[in-house]
């Protein structure tokens, strides 16, 4: 009986953890779209995942384009179809790694605070403090970062491809001698409004992981994870690896998904 | 009014309350007394529903509230004030705007009478000057300070006061203990102190409850308290017992 029960407790508790997280995530939406909306903590969200990521997307979607850059033009060159580097970064670029590298960088940076914020209000029985003031700790924690989230990270993204195409551009055109007309050309050519929609819905849906995991990790510090700082820090470590590994299979999902 | 009836509350193996059980009545002040991991703090939270019992009912002005949802509970809590035991207090506002803050959210005052209450009762927790910093800027008597003017500033029906003295030196202790009276006596708030500071919280209150063994070990006037004959009571007063 013992490794049975033991099975059977262990599965009824991952059951309802994964439930009590879906249902974060629908009370998130729906106090979401039920004013009242905090505009000052909205903006200020938006200020720190958006305008204060931005440097990081900079630097990493530059870098990003360069080395499509340099791989496109090794692959392409083999068949004697370098023309095509425009087309290539920009598609890698917009549909795939745009969204997936941007949100991921979200993720450590901005989730990672995120959670541990919430996490420290919740030891430190802030969270209780709002909630016995007869108060929805949901619209001050959760509401303002999803706003921003899915204001931020779309944003985020499109800088990303921009730069990276940017990047993309400076080695293929500037140091590998494509042809400047021949790279954005081609883009426009063979890069559809279509590409760009499936790019923008990913990162969308990137944003809502990012929020959903960083603020479900940080609310429950102390219950999944124990309480003080080894709590904090435990639950940070798990929402940036959850959310990290949600975008990647979440990734797989949509770009099957809009495949077929 | 307060009414709580036999419960019970476990962590994991761990019995922390056996079956409490107590009434508080309209505008009485009592003081809740017991050794260090008795199951004070617990009870108190079980009040302010933030912890659901494993068993039995309490009742806050006859509404039992461990059946409550969310929103529901969201309205039996606008009548309560709670001060926690480490303050609370929201690491990223001033004190002026977390003492502000039921003011502005809960209440939605006009911005000139929440600045004129505020700077009065953050006066009389004596943190007149203090009102621009932040709770990482100043001791912990003062985040106490600040935490009790934020929940006494909406004057609410019930109050739930975890600990308000600890940290605070005698004088301090003593002119907390003072400003919960008379808000008390203004107010005519039911009110449960959890409290070490004995012998000054006798002169606070009518009734002692004191928690042993996750039960209600005692409970009756100051007098009958120091003057009980039981061996726990005397060793928790600190006096020596000889059998």
């Amino acid at each position: 009986m013992g490794p049975i029960r033991y099975i059977g407790a262990f599965t009824l508790n991952k059951l309802k953890r994964l439930g009590r997280m879906f249902f974060f995530l629908f009370e998130a939406f729906l106090y979401s779209i039920i004013p009242p909306i905090k505009l000052g903590l909205w903006v200020r969200q938006i200020r720190f995942i958006g305008a204060e990521s931005l440097s990081v997307i900079l630097l990493t979607g530059t870098f990003s384009g360069m080395v499509l850059g340099f791989q496109g033009y090794y692959s392409l060159s083999r068949f004697g179809s370098e023309a095509f580097l425009g087309p290539a970064v920009g598609l890698s670029l917009i549909k795939e790694i745009g969204p997936v590298i941007s949100a991921l960088m979200v993720t450590g940076r901005a989730g990672s605070a995120i959670t541990a914020e919430i996490g420290i209000m919740r030891i430190s029985e802030q969270i209780d403090a709002i909630e016995l003031m007869g108060l929805n700790p949901f619209r001050y924690l959760v509401v303002p970062r999803l706003l921003a989230a899915l204001v931020s990270v779309p944003l985020l993204t499109s800088i990303f491809d921009v730069v990276g195409i940017l990047g993309g551009y400076l080695i293929g055109v500037k140091l590998l001698g494509v042809g400047s007309g021949t790279y954005f050309g081609e883009m426009a050519n063979y890069v559809d409004l279509k590409d760009v929609t499936e790019g923008l819905l990913k990162s969308i849906s990137f944003a809502v992981i990012i929020v959903w995991v960083s603020c479900f990790k940080g609310y429950y510090t102390g219950i999944y994870t124990g309480f003080g700082a080894e709590g904090v820090s435990k639950a940070t470590t798990q929402a940036v690896v959850m959310a990290s590994v949600l975008i990647l299979l979440w990734d797989y999902v949509m770009t099957s998904l809009l495949f077929s | 009014m307060i009414k709580i009836e036999d419960i019970h509350k476990s962590f994991g193996r761990t019995k922390v309350l056996n079956g409490v059980s107590l009434e508080v009545k309209q505008g009485e002040l009592v003081a809740l007394v017991g050794g260090s991991g008795s199951g004070k703090s617990v009870l108190l939270k079980h009040i302010a529903g933030l912890l659901r019992p494993d068993s039995g009912f309490i009742y806050i002005n006859g509404t039992e509230i461990t059946g409550l949802n969310k929103r529901q509970l969201e309205l039996v809590r606008k009548e309560f004030g709670f001060l926690f035991q480490g303050g609370a207090l929201f690491d990223s506002l001033t004190l002026f705007e977390n003492v502000a803050f039921p003011l502005t959210e809960k209440l939605r005052l006009p911005k000139e009478e929440v600045t004129q209450r505020v700077l009065h009762y953050l006066d009389l927790v004596g943190l007149s000057g203090s009102e621009e910093k932040y709770p990482s800027q100043v001791s912990g008597g003062m985040i106490k300070r600040a935490a009790l003017a934020r929940s006494l500033i909406t004057e609410p029906k019930i109050m739930l006061f975890d600990e308000p003295t600890t940290g605070l030196d005698p004088q301090m202790s003593l002119s907390i203990l003072n400003l919960i009276r008379s808000v008390h006596d203004r107010l005519n708030l039911t009110g449960i102190i959890v409290t070490h500071a004995i012998p000054s919280v006798f002169k606070f209150t009518n009734r002692i409850l004191m928690i042993y063994e996750g039960r209600i070990y005692f409970d009756g006037s100051p007098e009958e308290f120091k003057r009980s004959e039981e061996p726990i009571i005397r060793r928790f007063l600190g006096e020596e017992v000889l059998d």
